[in-house]
């Protein structure tokens, strides 16, 4: 087989124009494109079908306001009042991972959310937004955070370590479980994909599973997106509320 | 006299099914948002505790690699900060699955 058919060729990015701001490569690449084709369809989309604004909801305009309702529900519960203020914030990161999971899962398309820095990029900033609204908000008693009320002083040295690294390592769990999610579904995907060539007229068997396969990708794409927006409330809520 | 009375009974007992409604109402409201949780929650929860697991071993390692890097004191902080990684992603996964299910 040559290398083109590897199953992690898909991951593979191109330039596809190439430019160069003093030595730093800032070159439109097929993931860019990606991701600017995914920022035009939801702009269009939620601007389209939200265009009439009738009181019974057409089919687009029901999903638009389904998407809206689900993520406002979730944010309200997990960060109460005063924090549906980042509301905007959460909305677009869900539906901006829920389309560039989507859209991945049309051949020959790229799947953005598949490499780990794209996904590290968006967890750090919410980890950088968390702490210093943290900060903000409670000054240095947001410390507390590592050494939760009520916690005898001698088991201090060993439960703040543990602490500040479970702390740290929020970002890059959310970072990897995303990148690690999709690239584990395409790469297996691809794979079934060469045993139907490989096995000729058996190859039905693996095709029968790559359909299955790909529901199950599907669902796996909400739900991670659906995560993502869930951990955000999480994380942005211990800023509210370090105590517990 | 006796009219007033009546009247003040009938606008106690509206306020009271008022109550009476709104409680209701409530209560499936909350029962469906608990309903529409659950139905994400179970999976989702598999892939947080994993993931929670592994980045916080790699946090620990590379603070102790980055520690020993820097004061050359190989490999006494990696082993330190390996351990308290693993001890910490055992500490979030079970306080992550605390919160889902009770022991």
């Amino acid at each position: 087989m040559s290398e083109k058919h590897s199953p992690l060729d898909q991951f593979s990015i191109n330039r596809i124009y190439e430019m160069k701001i003093g030595d730093i490569d800032v070159s439109l690449t097929n993931s860019s494109v990606m991701m600017i084709a995914v920022l035009v369809i939801l702009n269009i989309f939620l601007i389209y079908s939200t265009r009439k604004k009738s009181v019974i909801p057409g089919r687009l305009q029901s999903l638009a306001e389904m998407s809206y309702e689900m993520i406002y529900n979730t944010t309200r519960d997990n960060l109460g009042k005063e924090g549906v203020r980042f509301f905007p914030l959460v909305y677009s990161l869900f539906m901006f991972i829920l389309l560039c999971n989507m859209l991945g899962l049309v051949p020959y398309s790229f799947t953005v959310t598949s490499h780990i820095i794209v996904t590290f990029a968006l967890a750090f900033g919410i980890f950088l937004l968390a702490t210093v609204l943290g900060f903000i908000l409670h000054g240095h008693k947001y410390l507390r955070l590592f050494l939760p009320k009520g916690v005898p002083i001698f088991l201090a040295p060993l439960l703040v370590p543990i602490e500040i690294v479970s702390y740290i390592s929020r970002p890059i769990s959310l970072a990897v479980r995303l990148a690690a999610n999709m690239m584990a579904g395409h790469t297996m995907i691809k794979v079934f994909a060469g045993f139907v060539v490989a096995l000729g007229i058996f190859g039905i068997a693996p095709f029968l599973f790559i359909v299955l396969l790909y529901i199950l990708e599907t669902l796996i794409a909400f739900l991670q997106a659906y995560v993502f927006a869930v951990l955000t409330c999480l994380y942005l809520s211990d800023s509210f509320h370090p105590e517990h | 006299m006796a009219k007033q009375k009546k009247i003040n009974d009938l606008g106690d007992s509206l306020n009271n099914l008022s109550k009476k409604i709104d409680n209701i109402k409530a209560k499936k409201v909350s029962e469906e948002h608990n309903n529409k949780n659950k139905k994400f929650t179970g999976f989702a929860h598999a892939f947080k505790i994993v993931s929670e697991l592994f980045a916080n071993i790699l946090v620990g390692g590379s603070i102790g690699w980055t520690l020993d890097y820097f004061f050359s004191t190989k490999p006494i902080f990696i082993i330190l900060f390996l351990i308290i990684g693993f001890i910490s992603g055992i500490y979030t996964s079970y306080k992550s699955s605390k919160k889902f299910a009770k022991f």
